[in-house]
């Protein structure tokens, strides 16, 4: 019974203490929400996203209509309905939010888990790797590697990618530092079992939760990093819909059809919002020592 | 007009691709331009000296060196601190003597010129003007090892494609007769070599200093001339300062020395939105409008005046490369002219341009409407993509290289979406202008969507320069190729009367839009804001700028409106 408990008891103990936290719940429910958006864009965005409305959508000069009923926000500078490009760029910012951070999570774990558990030179060298990855300025970084290859969801993945995997592969290595010292790891040393069995069996488990947490904030990271990028013109590519694209080419728009701007800001600071306070909260509920 | 009478090919071509401005020209004979109406310039006012125009480009130039002058930016600097031996007068009709001290003698049937040239000018660093860098400036421009994009224009200069060819040493058709005396010697009489002459791949470098560069590409880096300005500093993406020349040779009517500000400068790197907020901001003394402040601009009291606004000789395309496929294949070309609703284009731009079904500009002489009869019919383009072999449309998606700005990318972004409901799917490449350059002009991108500027009011500087098989890659950027076409725009060129030769290129231009080598999209009706201080600010009216070293400024009226 006791031991039972237990085991069970570290995600049923996480979810029960991320209940009692409102405001990650609130991150929760926004994360939630934006994934249904994403998953059911064909179904609730009420326009083809890159359909130009020559006529309805544009006035005589040419200049974005406001909110209607018929365009709920409005439209942008091509006469595209812009709750439906919203919708859809849900999509693309989730996906690289997702597709990024699981590719920086296997390989951060991999080399993290290396250099925790082998040590001594192992450890040096993908130590000091991660020091030069999270000390080149990223944006520069993402720049330069962009103008080399042609902008566009894969150039991103490969630059996220690129520096991403550095706060995993560094967390995960103190964690099996202090985990590999452990008495139950020790005693299957002991017994002869092999090194690939230790590190999966008794090692990994234990050290995955932080990288849940880990995982929640990287995914704001990512979304914002996209946003930016495409904010910069080397991002996602004409007609996909993208916050960060809409953003930049509504920015001129600012004083004439603010709407342009501020809706899918809006809609990327809640987004982001959502995913950092999840992770906050998942970071708490499954830190043992805040356990109470 | 008249003194253009004189004869044959050439060519010439600004690659306009860049913004704004300009009025339009005529040619031989006819013409002529709406000259821009301008409500800050009063004539009345006596010009005074000093104060620094600060204008903008969103892009760096291509070059400050004359033999890479191919596109309007680089020649709104250029034409600053270089002069020609010729130019166009500021009504833009007669080509007037610049360097020389008059238009040419003519002799050996039209195919000798003969200029005398002006004595006393200086270099900018005080460098006397002779005859031999007058020789020295068009054998750097015939240069193998330069490689001019706009050599192929100086064609009719005897040896001049020996030498570009490595065939020659000298080029033997340009004579230094005497130490202000200069030989022109062509191959056969040509209509527009007065013109080709005015443009800036003709203007005169000095021999003493830059034989002496250490390596040719430093003259862009360190440009010295004779014009009314000197350079003083490019900082890349950043800012480009020029300051008046003591010595320039022209006065104005009066006999005051010109120029009369102290200096240009251009600021650079940030686009339309931002210069206009900085004109609105009253610090900057220049600015295109960017669509989304263009109806606010017309309906803000004290803007409205600012603005002048003018027809440009110029026309916009899109083609694909014709040396690849798909677009050798005619019937996918033909496609592509049905699949564009030009008047969603026009009013994307806030109807600031003309729909074009044309490639010569409305003010060109031998203008025609449609001459191909091209309409809007995306149904009839699925069915030309059909018997083409693509009933389910294009394979691949091809990207489409553009100059980059606020309006080109919601053009482009229509563009896109109007090709791919017939079924051509592309990708946007929009580039700042010198890496478009870099694209177009070596014939690399699989499609473009391009602009041209005029360099003289005749039909040659379209049909010639942007379809004779001659031009590609540099500026018949797609490729086209139609020997019959070259041969008749090879006769055209030697015709000496322009009038004679119209009905010639308007069929010409027929021809070239049946083989649909390009899809023509609009003419520009440009406008943009000048502050009320800046006079004198008429527009060059072959090229797209201004006639800077006649222009002045109001200081005193600059600093109360930026003070208050």
């Amino acid at each position: 019974m006791e031991e039972e408990k237990k085991s069970v008891g570290l995600w049923g103990d996480a979810w029960r203490r991320l209940r009692k936290n409102p405001v990650a719940m609130a991150g929760l429910v926004i994360v939630a929400l934006m994934t249904l958006m994403a998953v059911l864009a064909p179904v609730i965005a009420p326009h083809n996203p890159n359909h130009q409305y020559m006529n309805r959508g544009l006035t005589s000069m040419g200049a974005p209509v406001g909110p209607s009923s018929f365009f709920l926000l409005g439209t942008d500078q091509n006469g595209r309905d812009l709750l439906s490009r919203m919708i859809w760029g849900a999509r693309i910012s989730l996906t690289l939010g997702v597709v990024i951070n699981s590719l920086n999570a296997v390989i951060g774990i991999f080399l993290g888990v290396i250099s925790g558990y082998f040590g001594k030179f192992v450890d040096t060298l993908v130590m000091r790797l991660t020091d030069i990855v999270l000390a080149f300025p990223f944006l520069l970084l993402m720049i330069a590697l962009l103008a080399v290859l042609s902008p566009g969801m894969e150039s991103i993945i490969i630059g996220f990618v690129l520096v991403g995997w550095a706060q995993y592969a560094r967390l995960v290595r103190g964690q099996v530092l202090s985990v590999k010292e452990m008495e139950y790891v020790q005693a299957a040393r002991a017994l002869g079992v092999s090194t690939p069995r230790i590190i999966f069996q008794h090692i990994l488990p234990n050290v995955i939760a932080p990288i849940i947490a880990l995982f929640a904030l990287g995914v704001s990271w990512a979304i914002m990093g996209e946003a930016t990028v495409s904010f910069l013109g080397l991002g996602i590519q004409a007609p996909t819909a993208s916050w960060g694209t809409m953003i930049e080419t509504g920015a001129s728009w600012i004083t004439s059809a603010p709407w342009l701007v501020i809706y899918p800001g809006i809609l990327l600071l809640i987004t982001v919002l959502g995913f950092n306070l999840l992770g906050d909260g998942l970071r708490d509920a499954l830190d043992p020592h805040l356990r109470r | 007009m008249k003194k253009l009478g004189t004869k044959k090919s050439a060519v010439a071509g600004v690659l306009a691709a860049s913004l704004l401005i300009v009025s339009v020209l005529s040619g031989c004979g006819q013409t002529t331009a709406p000259q821009a109406q301008q409500q800050s310039a009063s004539s009345s006012a006596t010009p005074q000296m000093g104060g620094v125009l600060r204008t903008w480009k969103q892009y760096d130039p291509k070059s400050l060196d004359p033999t890479d002058c191919g596109d309007t930016d680089s020649y709104d600097i250029q034409q600053n601190i270089y002069d020609g031996l010729v130019m166009w007068d500021k009504s833009g009709k007669e080509i007037v003597p610049d360097l020389a001290t008059a238009l040419p003698t003519i002799t050996n049937g039209g195919k000798t010129y003969t200029f005398q040239l002006r004595q006393g000018v200086t270099f900018q660093n005080g460098d006397p003007f002779t005859a031999a860098d007058v020789v020295y400036s068009f054998n750097r421009e015939a240069s193998k090892s330069i490689a001019s994009p706009g050599e192929s224009y100086f064609s009719m200069i005897k040896g001049m494609d020996d030498v570009f060819a490595g065939k020659a040493a000298t080029v033997s058709g340009v004579v230094e007769k005497g130490k202000y005396t200069v030989e022109f010697d062509l191959t056969q009489p040509t209509r527009t070599f007065l013109d080709v002459l005015a443009m800036p791949y003709a203007f005169i470098v000095d021999k003493k200093y830059t034989s002496a560069l250490p390596n040719q590409g430093d003259l862009s880096l360190h440009p010295i001339g004779t014009g009314p300005f000197m350079f003083k500093e490019w900082k890349k993406g950043q800012v480009i300062k020029l300051v008046r020349n003591p010595h320039y040779f022209l006065k104005d009517a009066q006999g005051r020395q010109l120029p009369y500000m102290d200096g240009i400068t251009w600021t650079l790197g940030y686009g339309n939105s931002v210069a206009y907020l900085k004109f609105k901001d009253k610090k900057q003394d220049f600015s295109l409008i960017p669509t989304s402040d263009y109806v606010s601009t017309l309906n803000d009291p004290n803007m409205k005046n600012d603005i002048t606004s003018l027809v440009e000789n110029d026309y916009f395309y899109i083609g694909g490369n014709i040396k690849k496929a798909p677009w050798n294949n005619k019937l996918v070309r033909q496609a592509m002219e049905y699949a564009i609703d030009k008047d969603a284009l026009v009013k994307l731009y806030n109807k600031r341009i003309v729909p074009a079904w044309s490639i010569l500009p409305p003010n060109m002489p031998g203008y025609q409407e449609n001459p191909s009869g091209y309409k809007y019919d995306p149904a009839k383009a699925k069915e030309l993509l059909k018997q083409a072999g693509y009933p389910n449309g294009l394979p691949g998606v091809h990207p489409m290289v553009y100059v980059k700005n606020d309006i080109r990318d919601v053009l482009a972004a229509n563009i896109q979406a109007q090709l791919a409901a017939v079924g051509i799917k592309i990708s946007l490449d929009g580039v700042p202008f010198p890496k478009y350059l870099d694209v177009v002009t070596k014939g690399q991108e699989d499609m473009v969507y391009g602009g041209w500027m005029q360099d003289y009011p005749d039909p040659d500087d379209f049909l010639n320069i942007l379809f004779n098989s001659n031009q590609i890659p540099s500026n018949n950027n797609v490729g086209y190729s139609n020997p019959a076409v070259d041969k008749q725009l090879n006769q055209l060129a030697s015709v000496t009367d322009l009038q004679k030769a119209i009905p010639g290129y308007q069929a010409v231009e027929k021809q070239i839009l049946d083989d649909a080598a390009i899809v023509p999209l609009y003419h520009d009706k440009e406008a943009y804001l000048i502050q009320p201080w800046v006079h004198n600010s008429q527009l060059h009216p072959v090229y797209p700028y201004f006639y800077y070293w006649t222009m002045w400024i109001d200081q005193k009226a600059e600093q109360a409106a930026t003070k208050g």
